[in-house]
């Protein structure tokens, strides 16, 4: 049986050196909950495992230069209980809560979890709607910044190469005002993969009756996530009243329609939807202000 | 807590509960033998071919295999892995070791061994099948087509029934007819501990087998006639177990592990790993049933006419006799004029039905109590009162078995579960019009205690012997399942000696040295083996007096045993302590306080729980929390009252589970529970609601101590109680389980459509 | 490959394959059979052993990433034979029927009550959601659970 060689970079640059040897059978391990998985399940073997675990400097959640950066390897139990990502990026530490259980979280990191690239990943949405841009570090050293939409194009796949890494997000923190969060729809209330999920950002007027701002990203529906702006636009200028929710819920019901008319999945989605976006809006009205 | 015994009603751990905890407790996948080689099987990926050349080379050429094995090079005797006594009647010898024919997804196909389970897994992806697919048959509707394709040359209806109590007579005026249709599905046992076992021929020609079965005689019977070896060359021993729920039950493994170290000579070990276990073990069927009834319009019921079609799988197995006995469970529970109950079976090529936790009771009652609420709704009766209408006294007659349902009180169950549940009051409430609809739910359900019948010995033996220092040790065919029942027969005994639990030391089934029991099956453990136990007992209490007696010079009239002594009645501290007369009688009189005791059953009374749930549905996403549930059981006599509370609370999980979110689906190509856990869910510790457990305690009946069964009755009313809870809240007739929440948006939108009402606005 | 890790506290070196599951290192190469395979997809929990403070699936974790951290099983929870209050409490509350469950759950109440105190019966069902348990309805491992940390608390 061949044996996959095993490379544990401790830093960038041996990092950088590891990916110049990857081929497209070579695999990078972070947690390791979804490649674990896969590797059982498939009989797929890899030449190479590039196990990103010694990378504690890809271990992080800092604010520099106006932005908010976590490292790649930042698992999803440190965003959980990160007290900063919680005031200034709530969405993104609300769908780190919720993905899979206490031992799933300990390990699973935010890079993996966008490099699974899984229709229903629990990161995603969140990031998307904070126009989040991802570091690619590439064999030559250099790290380059992309749109996290850029790398999603498919399901279960990104378009990095077998020889780039993420090596880090970076997004603007919330500004006062603005109030986010995420909801999830899954086959039971914990310790589920989603059916739905979307993350939102909504900014009230200075009166706070009417909405001046709102962005929304759905998953779990498309083969990747993505921010639906026609659904924002139903909220964006309306008064906070049960009739805009009403219409809010609507327009995303409309979304499914739209996206997956021929999916079975259908006729539940477009119903449950309008729970998330009813659950959205709660979580929104119950924000703290940044 | 309230017991008017020394040792009977109170809480106590399992002996192992301290290897447990350390992990040092050896399960059988935990076991490793010196030079143990590794199966893995090879599964079909079709649910219906014939099996052509089997190409092994590259998976024997892989380092570590010891060999590869399919109907090509082993035996093609077919059997039945349900057989446990020889001739037993029933049995449809229909499944061979190796398919010829693949019958379903996950139908063994081949089996690699090798030095490593890596190694085995490697060759066991090597080894290439050549198929020629067939058409599947993956509902028993469909199997029972006139054109559909055979599963088996003997055709697809495996067997069928029409059994009825009385004469059909004419039905007073103003009766009331109603009929529901019921779609109960398969099911995963998921036992934590997947399935597994481990088999070594020695070099004396003698065959062990370390299994996690419920019947080490079975076992025997099974793999010994089908290796033909004799019985006494076929060594069984019980394992501790993680949990069965009847999934290990049925000879699945035992069969091909033995044949595997027969032909290596070597131990051999197998363990599935999860989607093998959901795909390629055994199911609780899919069943669907019409329940039809006439009733008096002040409610009284008349006839009950039941209808039910199960799909048995690829093999025979149990589902024959599982469908009759759901014939067997509604008579306990209700007085009815006539019961008419229509079965059949039919073969499919899916996963191998077999007895799942209550036999049937729980499939059977989730129609029948779904049905009985759809009746009170007509009628405009509270469902209480329904129930208090028709539900069984104590010492009436079964008219299907003829045998008295003994102190059947499970009326009590319904009036004291009620009051505590506050029923009245909750029932009343009106679920609201609001995102979130919250209702009560109540049901009932009947069990038996025992298998008292033609075709199983209603017998045990067992023996019990006294040391010198007054420690005992048991004998017995015990089967653990993890319901405790080394502690139950340790506390019945410790009851009629008067020593300390502690004292009492059992071992688990051993074919070769524990007198016979045939298993851990039909909720015989306490009623039975116990009964059986405290006759042990009794009769080594009575040893020791008479042994005393003789160590004494003294008359047997004026002795009893109490506190570890015989002594003169009423005087402590009088006559010889055990010891002083298990040592003294040896030596003197070469006595041995040893007894054996062979204890035949003679009754099966009705086993009862009625359960009431409080439901919360979200009308938007369809999902379904229970909030509560109070469960009250006749359980005549709590010997471990601990563990009698936590089988109730484990068998709730299983239910709520079973009505709401478990359910093992297969695809258009006939695959079973892909993605194991990750697709079958669980009720897991933040979803399970808190569960209030009544227990309804009175003498009577044969059982030890007026004790009866409660591990499968406790999983019986539950399902049905939620699915009721849930109708009721959203208004709603939803009868095919489970009720996700895929199902319950759906009735939302059909009844709003055909209401014309926007589902969405509340 | 060579593993360093400290497992229940003891060094140890063995060599490894680089794709070993660490719950197979455990089980096999140090025949600590205590922590349970159940699914192998981490799902059920029963594999749940404690790296560095924190409750992970055994099975899912690469053996080759515990180079250098510290590794508490089930077999590491009592001392000189002896078991510690949480293992007590599981005895004495009737958090046990069949067992195969009892390690993962032990070891997840561990990391929790490592991290919190005086954890609430809610926090100690969302800490435990990711242990499957199909006997006991639960119930009894909280309450366990929950007197173990009041046990601790008050000796504290």
């Amino acid at each position: 049986m061949n044996r996959p060689a095993l490379l544990a970079p401790r830093d960038l640059a041996s990092l950088a050196a590891a990916l110049g040897r990857a081929t497209p059978d070579s695999r990078l391990i972070a947690g390791g909950t979804d490649l674990m998985l896969r590797l059982r399940t498939s009989g797929v073997r890899p030449d190479l495992l590039i196990d990103l675990s010694g990378l504690r400097e890809f271990s992080f959640i800092r604010k520099e230069r106006g932005l908010i950066r976590i490292g790649a390897m930042t698992t999803f139990a440190q965003m959980q209980r990160n007290a900063m990502l919680g005031i200034h990026a709530s969405c993104l530490a609300r769908a780190a809560a919720q993905v899979g259980s206490v031992q799933i979280r300990n390990v699973a990191t935010i890079g993996g979890n966008v490099a699974n690239a899984s229709p229903c990943a629990d990161a995603i949405p969140a990031l998307l709607v904070l126009d989040a841009q991802v570091g690619v570090l590439n064999r030559a050293g250099n790290v380059e910044r992309r749109p996290l939409q850029d790398l999603l194009v498919e399901a279960d796949k990104t378009t990095l190469g077998p020889d780039e890494a993420i090596v880090d997000f970076s997004f603007v923190p919330l500004s006062e005002g603005q109030r986010s969060a995420f909801g999830k729809v899954g086959a039971r209330s914990s310790v589920a993969v989603a059916k739905l999920n979307a993350a939102m950002i909504v900014k009230l007027d200075e009166t706070q009756r009417t909405v001046s701002e709102a962005k929304i990203a759905f998953g779990s529906i498309a083969p990747t996530a993505f921010v639906d702006d026609r659904v924002a636009a139903v909220l964006r200028g309306k008064p906070v009243n049960s009739g805009t929710i009403e219409s809010f819920a609507g327009a995303c019901s409309s979304m499914v329609s739209r996206s997956i008319p021929n999916r079975s999945s259908l006729p539940y989605k477009r119903h449950a939807v309008r729970g998330l976006a009813h659950d959205l809006w709660s979580a929104i009205q119950g924000a703290h202000d940044p | 807590m309230a017991t008017p015994f020394k040792y009977v009603g109170r809480s106590y751990p399992a002996p192992d509960d301290s290897e447990k905890v350390s992990g040092k407790l050896v399960y059988g996948s935990d076991l490793r033998l010196p030079g143990m080689l590794y199966a893995r099987l090879v599964l079909s990926p079709h649910a219906h071919a014939t099996v052509g050349s089997i190409d092994t080379k590259k998976a024997l050429s892989v380092p570590g295999v010891v060999g590869v094995y399919s109907y090509h090079n082993a035996p093609s005797t077919p059997y039945c892995r349900y057989r446990i006594v020889p001739g037993q009647a029933g049995c449809i010898d229909d499944e061979t070791l190796f398919a010829s024919t693949a019958r379903f997804v996950g139908d063994r196909v081949a089996a690699v061994v090798a030095w490593s389970l890596e190694a085995a897994s490697e060759a066991a992806r090597l080894i290439e099948v050549i198929y020629t697919e067939l058409p599947p048959v993956l509902s028993a509707d469909a199997a029972l087509e006139p054109r559909a394709a055979l599963v088996h040359s003997s055709g697809n209806l495996v067997h069928e029934f029409d059994h009825a109590t009385g004469d059909p007579a004419a039905l007073p005026a103003g009766a009331v007819m109603t009929c529901t249709a019921v779609r109960t599905q398969m099911l995963h046992h998921a036992a934590i501990e997947p399935h597994t076992c481990l088999a070594n021929f020695d070099a004396s020609g003698k065959l062990t087998i370390w299994s996690p079965c419920q019947s080490v005689y079975g076992a025997r019977t099974v793999v010994a006639d089908l290796l033909g070896l004799p019985y006494n060359r076929v060594r069984v021993v019980k394992v501790p177990m993680g949990g069965s729920f009847g999934g290990k039950q049925e000879f699945i493994l035992e069969p091909v592990t033995a044949y595997l170290a027969m032909q290596t000579g070597r131990p051999v070990s197998l363990t599935l790993d999860r989607e093998e276990c959901i795909r390629a073990t055994m199911v609780r069927p899919e069943q669907r049933s019409v329940v039809r009834s006439a009733v008096r319009a002040d409610g009284g019921l008349l006839d009950l006419d039941i209808e039910t079609l199960l799909a048995a799988g690829a093999y025979a197995s149990s589902s024959p006799d599982y469908a009759e006995a759901m014939a067997h469970k509604l008579t306990r529970l209700y007085r009815v004029r006539r019961y008419r109950h229509r079965g059949r079976v039919a073969y499919t090529t899916a996963p191998v039905a077999g007895g799942m936790r209550g036999w049937g009771a729980p499939d059977i009652a989730t129609c029948a109590e779904i049905h009985m609420d759809q009746i009170a709704r007509q009628l405009g009766m509270d469902p209480l009162d329904f129930r208090l209408r028709n539900l069984v006294h104590p010492d009436d007659i079964d008219p299907v078995t003829g045998r008295s349902v003994g102190e059947a009180r499970v009326r009590q169950c319904l009036e004291r579960g009620a009051e505590a549940f506050g029923w009245r009051d909750r029932a009343a409430m009106p679920p609201g019009l609001g995102r979130i609809r919250k209702a009560v739910g109540l049901a009932c359900g009947a069990h038996k205690n025992g298998l008292l019948s033609d075709t199983f010995p209603e017998s045990n033996t067992m023996t019990l012997k006294m040391n010198e220092d007054g420690s005992l040790d048991l004998n017995a065919s015990i089967h653990e399942v993890g319901a405790g029942s080394v502690v139950t027969l340790r506390t019945i005994i410790a009851e009629e000696l008067d020593v300390a639990p502690e004292m009492i030391s059992a071992r688990e089934a051993d074919s070769e040295t524990s007198p016979y029991d045939f298993g851990c099956f039909g909720s015989r453990m306490t009623y039975v083996c116990g009964a059986s136990a405290r006759a042990l007992a009794a009769k080594l209490r009575d040893r020791l007096i008479e042994a005393a007696a003789e160590l004494l010079e003294v008359s047997l009239g004026i002795l009893e045993a109490a506190n570890g002594r015989v002594q003169r009645i009423g005087v402590a501290g009088t006559g010889l302590s055990y010891p002083q007369i298990v040592q003294g009688s040896r030596m003197r009189h070469a006595r041995d306080m040893i007894v054996t005791h062979t204890y035949k059953g003679t009754s099966n009374p009705g086993s009862y729980s009625v359960q009431f749930a409080e439901v919360e549905v979200d009308v938007l996403t369809g999902l379904t929390r229970v909030t509560q549930v109070l469960t009250a059981v006749d359980i005549g006599r709590a010997i471990n009252r601990g563990m009698v509370e936590g089988q109730c609370r484990g068998a709730i999980q299983a239910g709520i589970g079973s009505a709401l979110c478990e359910e093992v689906v297969i695809d258009s190509a006939g695959r079973a529970g892909t993605g194991g856990f990750k697709n079958y869910h669980l009720v897991n510790a933040a979803d399970m609601p808190p569960v209030t457990v009544l227990l309804v305690e009175h003498d009577g009946d044969d059982g030890p101590y007026g004790a009866k069964s409660v591990g499968e009755i406790a999983t019986v009313p539950t399902a049905a109680a939620i699915v009721n809870a849930v109708n009721r809240a959203l208004g709603t007739a939803m009868t095919t389980l489970p009720l996700t929440p895929e199902r319950i948006v759906a009735t939302l939108c059909e009844t709003a459509e055909i209401g014309g009402r926007d589902a969405s606005c509340f | 490959m060579l593993l360093s890790t400290v497992v229940n506290g003891t060094e140890v070196s063995l060599d490894i394959a680089p794709d070993a599951r660490l719950i197979d290192v455990l089980r096999n190469a140090l025949a600590l059979t205590g922590t349970k395979e159940g699914c192998a997809e981490g799902e059920c929990g029963a594999c749940t052993v404690v790296i560095d403070g924190a409750a992970v699936n055994a099975c899912l974790v690469l053996a080759a990433q515990v180079q250098g951290k510290s590794v508490l099983t089930v077999e590491g929870l009592s001392s000189a034979g002896q078991p510690n209050a949480l293992q007590k409490k599981f005895v004495e509350l009737g958090a046990i029927q069949c067992g195969f469950c009892t390690p993962g759950m032990l070891m997840s109440a561990t990391a929790l009550l490592a991290r919190s105190r005086q954890p609430s019966h809610e926090e100690i069902r969302r800490a435990l959601a990711g242990n499957l348990c199909r006997c006991t309805g639960y119930a009894a491992i909280i309450e366990a659970v929950a007197a173990a940390a009041d046990e601790e608390g008050s000796q504290t």
